[in-house]
C-alpha cells in the first residue's frame, strides 16, 4: 500500500497538469461537449455485466435458445443506459455568477446556473469542486434552468477563484458514471477575517497628515444603541437602561463629532494580517452602530460614510491589500 | 392607442416633469414610483432621513390630484389614531366614526418600523381590504389608495422590523438615496422645496388615473415574456441563498407594473427592459438572505442578470 | 465510498422493490413443490409490507437466521442446493430473503442484479412465447424499480414506465444481431445432470392395454412435422416410438429390462432397412419428452447424426430431450429389413406358458398357413367378429386376459388390438411384437401437427424375406381411424375438443396460433447450431472466423449503434427557436465579435452595438424595433421586414 500510494502522489502533479491543460479556464457560459466527457462502467455496471456472463454461460450450457437472446437483451438494455447516461450530460450549460463576498474562514457560495436547453429533464447532476469535501446535486427539469450554490471553504483574504469543477452522473440507472471537468471563471472575494475580539474603536481618527477631526460635544441625539467595550460613560442612558436590562448607550447624530478615520499606519507595530483583521472588526463595529467612519490605507483613503456601498468598498480595499491571495 | 389615452400619456409625462423638478436627478426613481401607482402597488421607500421622501411623497400626490395624508408613525401610535374612532355624540344620541387619517388617498406612512406590530398589521390590512372595521362597522377607504411607507433601513433599538408576509404587501421598494452632487447644488442653490410644492398643480384627476389604469390592462404579454417572468420567479425560488422565493402576489404585481411601464413609454406590448427595470425593486425587499438575514436589491439584481432571456 | 451509495431507501421504494421481485420470482415458484411455494410466497409478502419501524426493530443477525430457515426448506425439497433445481430455487430463496437486510442503494442494487438473473432463469423452466414475453415484462419491472429507487423518485409513474420500456425496446435490436449470429456450440460445455419429471408421453418401459388410452384426452402437442417436398397420405403417417418384444400376460417390456437404451444394442447386429419408392424429407420439431428415444415415420432411411439406429429399428439420441429438439430425417413408405439378430427374432416368438389358452388355440389352427395367410387369417377373424373400437372398453380382470379381450369383451382400443394380435401371432408360430408410436397428424398451413391424442399402438411381423413389415390390426377393426384420424372413428364427446370435427371455426383459430408457436419453435426455440449455419449461409458467411462474418457483425453493430446515438444527439438538440429570434441571432452574428449576453435585453445590446460601431446605428435601431414587435408584439408584419431589414445589414466587420 504504501507503494502505490507513493506512486499516486508521485503522478498527481502530472495528472493535474495534464488535466489543467486539456481542460483550461473558460469564461461566460460553457458547455459540456463530447470531446471532453468521459465515461465508464460503475461497479454496480459491472456486476450486471457479470450478471449478463452467467445468463450467457448458463444459456450456451444448457442450450437455452432465449436464454441467449434474454443475455443480449440486457447487453442492449446496458447500451441503451450507457447512452441515456452520456446524454444525461452532454450539452449541458454551466455559468457561475458572482458570489456574494464573504469573510475569510467561512464558505463561498459560488453561484453556478446550470441551464438544460433539451426537453428531457437531467438528473443527478453532481457537481464537485477540487478538493473540496461538500458537493452539491441537482435535478434540472428540461427546457429549464437552475441555480446551485456551491460552497467553497474560503482560508485567506483576497480573490478566492472557483476550482476546477468535477460534473459527474450516474443517472438514470448508477451503471455507468459520466463526467467531465471544467474550469469556469468564477471569482470571489474573500474580505479580511475580522479580529474576534478587538479593542475599542479608536475615540477619534487622525489622517496620516495629522490633521485631527475633533469631537464636538453638542450633538443631536440620534438614538440607542448596546453598549461595547469602549464606549464613554458618560454616553449610557442610564434610565433607559433600567427599564431595559440592558445597558443603552446614547447616539449622537453629528457630522464631525461621531466621525470616524480608521487608519492603517496608526497601527504600527502589527502585523500586516493583524492590522487587516482589526480594520475589519472596527467597520463592522462602525457601521453596526451607524457611525460614519473613514478608512486610511497607504495608497487609498476612503472619505467618512456609512451604507452598504461605502462598507463594500472600504472592506474589498482590506481584502485586496498586496499580500493577500489572487 | 386611442387619442383619449394619449392625452393622458402626455398628462401623466408632464406629472412626471413636475416631480422631476422638485426631486431632482432621481428619473429612474421617479418612473419606479408612478409605475407604482399605475399598477396599483403600494409602495415602500427606505432610507435615511432627510433625503425629501416627504417631499416625494406628497408631490406624486398632489400631481395625480389625489388627496394626501401624512401619519409619522412612533412607538405610541395606536391603531386607533391611524383608523379613526368611534365617539358618542350626545346631540345625535348616537356613536358616530370620526375617520382618522387613513380615510385619504395617499397615505405617507412615515418610518413605519417604528411603530408597533399590531399598528403595523392595522394599516397593512386596511391595505389589502381597502376598507376599516372599526367596532363592527365597515368604511371603505377611498379609491385609489396608495400607502407610501417610509422607514430607516439601519437596524435601531427601539423598531419592530415588518414581517416577510407584510413587505409582500408593498409592489415596489424604492430608494432615494443622497442627491448627486450637482442635483444637490440646484438644490442649495434654489427655493425651498415647500415653495415649490405648493406651486404644483394637478395634471390629472382620480378618475383618469383609473382610466389609465383600465388602459393599461390592455398591454399585450407575450409568451416568451411569460416564460422570462416565470424563469425569474423560479431562480429565486431554487437559489438556496434566500430563505424563500418570490410569491406568486409578487408575479402578479410584476406583470401589472410590466405593463404599466410600456404603457408609459407608450408602447403597446411588454418587452424584457420592462421586467429587468422592475425586477430589483420588485424582489430586493422579498428576498431575505438565509445568511444574514438581510435583503439586499443588489443581489436581486445579480439573480436577475443569471437568467437568461428565452 | 459516496455517501449516496449509502443513502437509505424510502418504505415506498422498497415495497415497488418487493413487487418487482415478486414478479420475477412467480414463474419460480411455480415450478417449487406447493409447500415451499407457499411458504416463500409469504415469507415475501410480510418482508415486503414490513415497515421501517419494524425493520429498526428487528434482531441483528435475523436475515442470516431466516437465509439459513430457507436453506433448510429448500434442502428439504431437493435433497441439494446446487444443480439447475436446487441452485435455482436457493437463489430465489436467498433473494426474498435479502429483501429484509435491504436498506440503503447499495444493498437495494444488489438485489436488482439478482432479479435481473432471476428474470432471465425463469427461461430455464420453458421457453413459450408467453414465457419469453413474462420475462420481458418482469426485466421492464426490475428496471422500472431499478430507476425508480436510482433518482429518489423523482419521475411521475408514466414517465418512468415509458423510458424503461424504451430501454428494452432500444435493447431488442442488438439482442437480435447478436442472437443470429454469436455462434452456438454443438455440446454444452459440461454434462447437465438428468433431469427427469413425470411428463405425460408414450412409456418406453412397458406398454398395459389402457396406457395408451389415457392419452386420448391429452391434446397437448408432441411434435410438428415439415415435409420437404410432399407429405404422405395420412393413412401411412405411423411415427415410430418405444418397440416392445416382452409380453408377461398383462403389459409388454422391452427385451433386456428398463436401461433401454444400451441394452437394446445388446442385440448385437443391427438390421439394415432398404427403403423402396418414394423418399419423404421431413424435419421433427420434437417438445421435450425427457427421452432419448426419438419418433420417426415408419420406415427411416436417413439417420440425422448425435442419433443411432437401434436394433429394433428405433432412433435413439444421444441424450435425453430436455428442451425442444429440431431433427432432420427421410423415410421411404416400403421397405425391407436384413441382416436381422436371429437372437430378436427368437425372442419375438417366447408366450408366457398356460395363459390364453382359447386364444392359443385359435392361432394355433392357422399354424400350417404359410406366413402371410396366417396374418390375413388372423385379420379375417378380427374382421367377422363383430370387434368394435372404442375408447371406454371394459376393464380386463381375468389371468387370461387376452381371452378375455378376444372372446368376452370384444370392445377395444388399438392397444387391445395390437396386444392380442402380435399373441396370436406369436401362437402361430409367426415372430412378431408391438410398436407405440403416433398416427396419423393434423395439416396446418404447411406443416403437421401431432398430439399426444394421436398416440398409437400396432404390430410388426417378421417374414423370411421382408424382415419387419407393419401389421396394423385397428385398420380392420376401424379403417377410418387410420384414413381419417381419430376424430371420425370415436363417439366425438370421448375426444378433446381439437380432434373432433365439429366446431371448425374455433378449432381453425387455435390451429392459426399453432402456426406461431411453430415458427417460435422452428426459429426461436429451435435456432441451433445447425440452424445457424443454415442462416449464415444464406448470408453469405460460411465460418466464423471469416471477414464476412465480421463483416455482418461490427456492421449491424455500426449500424444500430450508431443510429441510436444519432436519435439521442437530436434528441439533446434544443428545441428550434422561434423565427424572430433565429433572424435575430443572425444579426448578433453579423455584429461579430460582438455578442449578446444571455439576460442582456436587444435594447441594451443595441445601444452598446450603437457604441461599437456607429456607421450601423440605424439599422441597429430599425432591427431592434422589428424584433421587439415581431417577437413581443405579435405584429405578423413586422417579421419578413425584420428579415429584409437584417438581409440587408452589411456586416460590422469585413472577413
Amino acid at each position: 500500500m504504501p507503494m502505490t500510494a507513493a506512486l499516486l502522489s508521485f503522478w498527481r502533479p502530472y495528472w493535474q497538469r495534464f488535466l489543467a491543460r486539456r481542460h483550461p479556464v473558460e469564461s461566460g457560459k460553457v458547455r459540456i461537449r463530447h470531446q471532453r466527457l468521459y465515461i465508464l462502467p460503475t461497479l454496480y455496471g459491472l456486476g450486471f455485466g457479470m450478471i449478463f456472463i452467467t445468463m450467457l454461460v448458463g444459456a450456451l450450457n444448457y442450450q437455452l435458445s432465449l436464454g441467449f437472446f434474454f443475455a443480449f437483451l440486457l447487453l442492449g438494455v446496458a447500451h441503451a443506459i450507457l447512452l441515456r447516461t452520456y446524454a444525461n450530460l452532454l450539452g449541458l450549460q454551466l455559468s457561475c455568477g458572482t458570489p456574494i463576498p464573504v469573510f475569510a474562514g467561512e464558505n463561498v457560495y459560488f453561484p453556478l446556473t446550470l441551464l438544460n436547453e433539451k426537453r428531457q429533464p437531467r438528473f443527478g447532476v453532481n457537481i464537485q469542486a477540487r478538493q473540496q469535501a461538500e458537493s452539491a446535486s441537482t435535478h434540472i427539469p428540461g427546457q429549464d434552468h437552475q441555480l446551485l450554490a456551491l460552497p467553497v471553504k474560503s482560508r485567506q483574504r483576497g480573490l478566492l477563484a472557483l476550482p476546477r469543477l468535477t460534473i459527474s452522473s450516474t443517472m438514470p440507472l448508477g451503471f455507468f458514471r459520466c463526467w467531465t471537468y471544467l474550469a469556469l471563471d468564477g471569482v470571489a472575494l474573500v474580505y479580511p477575517q475580522p479580529e474576534p475580539d478587538p479593542p475599542p474603536l479608536p475615540d477619534h481618527g487622525a489622517l496620516s497628515d495629522g490633521k485631527k477631526m475633533q469631537a464636538s460635544g453638542n450633538e443631536d441625539f440620534a438614538g440607542l444603541r448596546e453598549f461595547q467595550r469602549g464606549d464613554a460613560l458618560h454616553d449610557i442612558a442610564w434610565k433607559q437602561s433600567a427599564r431595559t436590562e440592558q445597558i443603552l448607550i446614547r447616539q449622537h447624530q453629528s457630522p464631525i463629532g461621531a466621525t470616524l478615520w480608521l487608519n492603517f499606519d496608526e497601527l504600527a507595530g502589527l502585523p500586516v494580517e493583524v492590522r487587516l483583521s482589526r480594520l475589519t472588526a472596527w467597520i463592522l463595529q462602525a457601521e453596526s452602530t451607524q457611525r460614519p467612519y473613514g478608512l486610511a490605507l497607504p495608497a487609498q483613503q476612503f472619505p467618512p460614510a456609512l451604507g452598504h456601498d461605502h462598507l463594500h468598498r472600504c472592506l474589498s480595499a482590506l481584502a485586496q491589500y498586496p499580500g493577500g491571495a489572487t | 392607442m386611442t387619442p383619449q389615452s394619449r392625452e393622458m400619456l402626455q398628462r401623466l409625462h408632464q406629472a412626471e416633469q413636475q416631480l422631476n423638478q422638485i426631486i431632482l436627478g432621481k428619473a429612474a426613481t421617479m418612473r419606479l414610483a408612478l409605475i407604482g401607482i399605475l399598477a396599483r402597488g403600494h409602495l415602500l421607500l427606505e432610507d435615511v432621513p432627510g433625503v425629501g421622501k416627504t417631499t416625494m411623497a406628497h408631490a406624486l400626490a398632489t400631481v395625480l390630484g389625489l388627496r394626501f395624508a401624512r401619519v409619522q408613525f412612533t412607538s405610541d401610535l395606536l391603531p386607533a389614531d391611524l383608523l379613526g374612532v368611534s365617539v358618542y355624540e350626545r346631540s345625535m344620541e348616537a356613536f358616530r366614526f370620526h375617520p382618522g387619517p387613513i380615510f385619504t388617498q395617499v397615505l405617507l406612512a412615515d418610518e413605519i418600523n417604528r411603530a408597533t406590530p399590531k399598528t403595523q398589521s392595522a394599516l397593512l390590512e386596511a391595505m389589502a381590504e381597502q376598507q376599516v372595521t372599526i367596532d363592527g362597522e365597515t368604511n371603505a377607504l377611498p379609491t385609489p389608495f396608495f400607502v407610501i411607507a417610509t422607514q430607516n433601513p439601519q437596524a435601531q433599538i427601539g423598531t419592530f422590523a415588518l414581517p416577510e408576509s407584510q413587505l409582500d404587501r408593498f409592489l415596489l421598494r424604492l430608494e432615494l438615496g443622497y442627491p448627486d452632487a450637482k442635483a444637490e447644488r440646484a438644490l442649495l442653490q434654489g427655493i425651498s422645496r415647500q415653495d415649490v410644492l405648493s406651486g404644483l398643480s394637478p395634471m390629472l384627476s382620480a378618475e383618469q388615473l383609473q382610466e389609465a389604469q383600465q388602459d393599461i390592462a390592455q398591454i399585450k404579454l407575450a409568451e416568451p415574456l411569460l416564460d422570462y417572468i416565470q424563469a425569474l420567479i423560479s431562480a429565486t425560488r431554487e437559489d438556496q441563498r434566500f430563505s424563500c422565493g418570490l410569491s406568486t402576489r409578487a408575479a402578479l404585481g410584476l406583470v401589472q407594473a410590466c405593463k404599466a411601464s410600456a404603457w408609459l413609454e407608450a408602447r403597446s406590448m411588454v418587452i424584457p427592459e420592462d421586467v429587468q427595470r422592475i425586477f430589483p425593486a420588485l424582489a430586493g425587499h422579498r428576498l431575505i438572505l438565509r445568511q444574514s438575514g438581510r435583503s439586499d436589491p443588489h443581489i436581486a439584481e445579480q439573480l436577475m442578470y443569471s437568467v437568461a432571456i428565452p | 465510498m459516496t455517501p449516496s451509495r449509502l443513502r437509505l431507501v424510502s418504505a415506498s421504494d422498497l415495497q415497488w422493490l418487493g413487487g418487482a421481485l415478486a414478479l420475477s420470482c412467480f414463474p419460480h415458484l411455480l415450478e417449487q413443490p406447493l409447500w415451499l411455494a407457499l411458504s416463500l410466497a409469504a415469507i415475501l409478502l410480510v418482508l415486503t409490507r414490513l415497515s421501517a419501524d419494524q425493520r429498526a426493530r428487528l434482531p441483528r443477525y435475523s436475515h442470516l437466521i431466516l437465509g439459513a430457515v430457507v436453506a433448510v426448506l429448500v434442502f428439504q425439497a431437493y435433497q441439494t442446493l446446487v444443480g439447475r433445481e436446487g441452485g435455482v430455487a436457493i437463489l430465489m430463496a436467498l433473494s426474498i430473503v435479502k429483501l429484509l437486510e435491504t436498506r440503503t442503494l447499495r444493498d437495494v442494487r444488489g438485489l436488482l442484479l439478482l432479479m435481473f438473473l432471476l428474470s432471465g432463469l425463469a427461461l430455464l423452466h420453458g421457453q413459450a412465447p408467453w414465457q419469453a414475453a413474462y420475462a420481458l415484462i418482469s426485466t421492464l419491472a426490475v428496471l422500472y424499480a431499478a430507476q425508480r429507487i436510482e433518482l429518489g423518485n423523482t419521475l411521475p409513474m408514466g414517465i418512468n414506465l415509458k423510458s424503461s420500456s424504451r430501454m428494452i425496446l432500444e435493447g431488442i435490436p442488438i439482442a437480435i444481431l447478436l442472437f443470429v449470429l454469436f455462434p452456438r456450440l454443438p455440446a454444452p460445455l459440461w454434462a447437465i445432470p438428468d433431469h427427469s419429471s413425470a411428463k405425460t408421453g408414450l412409456s418406453g418401459d412397458q406398454m398395459t392395454p389402457g396406457s395408451i388410452g389415457n392419452m386420448i384426452q391429452d391434446e397437448s402437442v408432441a411434435f410438428r412435422v415439415s415435409f420437404k417436398d410432399k407429405a404422405p397420405p395420412q393413412a401411412n403417417m405411423y411415427w415410430r416410438g418405444p418397440v416392445f418384444e416382452d409380453f408377461d400376460g398383462i403389459s409388454w417390456q422391452p427385451a433386456y429390462g428398463q436401461n433401454r437404451d444400451q441394452n437394446a444394442l445388446r442385440f448385437q447386429a443391427v438390421p439394415k432397412i432398404i427403403g423402396e419408392g418414394e423418399v419423404y424429407s421431413y424435419s421433427i420439431t420434437l417438445e421435450p419428452h425427457q427421452q432419448s428415444w426419438l419418433l420417426a415415420l415408419d420406415m427411416p432411411t436417413h439417420i440425422p447424426a448425435n442419433a443411432n439406429l437401434s436394433n429394433r429399428l428405433q432412433i435413439v439420441s444421444n441424450q435425453v430431450v430436455s428442451e425442444k429438439k429440431r431433427i432432420e430425417l427421410s423415410a421411404q413408405l416400403s421397405w425391407r429389413t436384413v441382416n436381422d439378430s436371429p437372437r430378436q427374432i427368437e425372442r419375438s416368438l417366447i408366450l408366457p406358458a398356460d395363459l390364453n389358452p382359447k386364444s392359443r388355440a385359435l392361432a394355433l389352427s392357422w399354424a400350417h398357413l404359410p406366413p402371410r395367410d396366417r396374418v390375413a387369417a388372423g385379420l379375417n377373424w378380427l374382421r367377422n367378429n363383430d370387434f368394435s373400437y372404442t375408447l371406454s372398453p371394459p376393464v380386463l380382470t381375468s389371468r387370461h386376459r387376452i381371452d378375455e379381450f378376444l372372446f368376452t369383451h370384444r370392445q377395444g382400443f388399438c392397444e387391445h388390438y395390437a396386444s392380442a394380435f402380435a399373441f396370436m401371432m406369436r401362437a402361430a408360430g409367426l415372430p412378431a411384437r408391438v410398436v407405440t408410436g403416433y398416427q396419423g397428424a393434423q395439416q396446418n398451413a404447411d406443416y403437421w401437427i401431432v398430439r399426444q391424442a394421436d398416440a398409437h399402438a400396432w404390430t410388426e411381423v417378421w417374414y423370411a424375406d421382408q424382415g419387419w413389415q407393419r401389421v396394423d390390426p385397428t385398420f380392420v377393426i376401424s379403417p377410418s381411424r387410420i384414413t381419417a384420424g381419430i376424430g371420425l372413428s370415436i363417439d366425438s364427446t370421448e375426444l378433446p375438443f381439437m380432434m373432433r370435427q365439429d366446431n371448425a371455426w374455433l378449432r381453425n383459430l387455435r390451429l392459426k396460433a399453432d402456426i406461431l408457436v411453430h415458427g417460435w419453435n422452428q426459429w426461436v426455440v429451435g435456432y441451433d447450431q445447425k440452424r445457424q449455419n443454415e442462416l449464415l449461409k444464406k448470408l453469405g458467411i460460411d465460418d466464423f472466423l471469416s471477414s464476412a462474418f465480421l463483416l455482418w457483425l461490427i456492421g449491424g453493430l455500426l449500424a444500430i449503434l450508431g443510429s441510436f446515438a444519432a436519435w439521442l444527439l437530436y434528441k439533446s438538440q434544443p428545441p428550434r427557436p422561434d423565427a424572430a429570434s433565429r433572424i435575430f441571432r443572425r444579426f448578433i452574428r453579423k455584429l461579430a465579435p460582438m455578442d449578446k449576453a444571455a439576460s442582456e435585453t436587444a435594447q441594451a445590446f443595441a445601444a452598446r452595438a450603437q457604441a461599437q460601431y456607429p456607421h450601423l446605428a440605424k439599422h441597429i435601431e430599425a432591427i431592434t424595433h422589428l424584433y421587439l414587435n415581431a417577437r413581443y408584439g405579435n405584429d405578423p408584419a413586422a417579421l419578413p421586414a425584420l428579415e429584409q431589414a437584417v438581409r440587408q445589414m452589411p456586416r460590422a466587420r469585413q472577413p
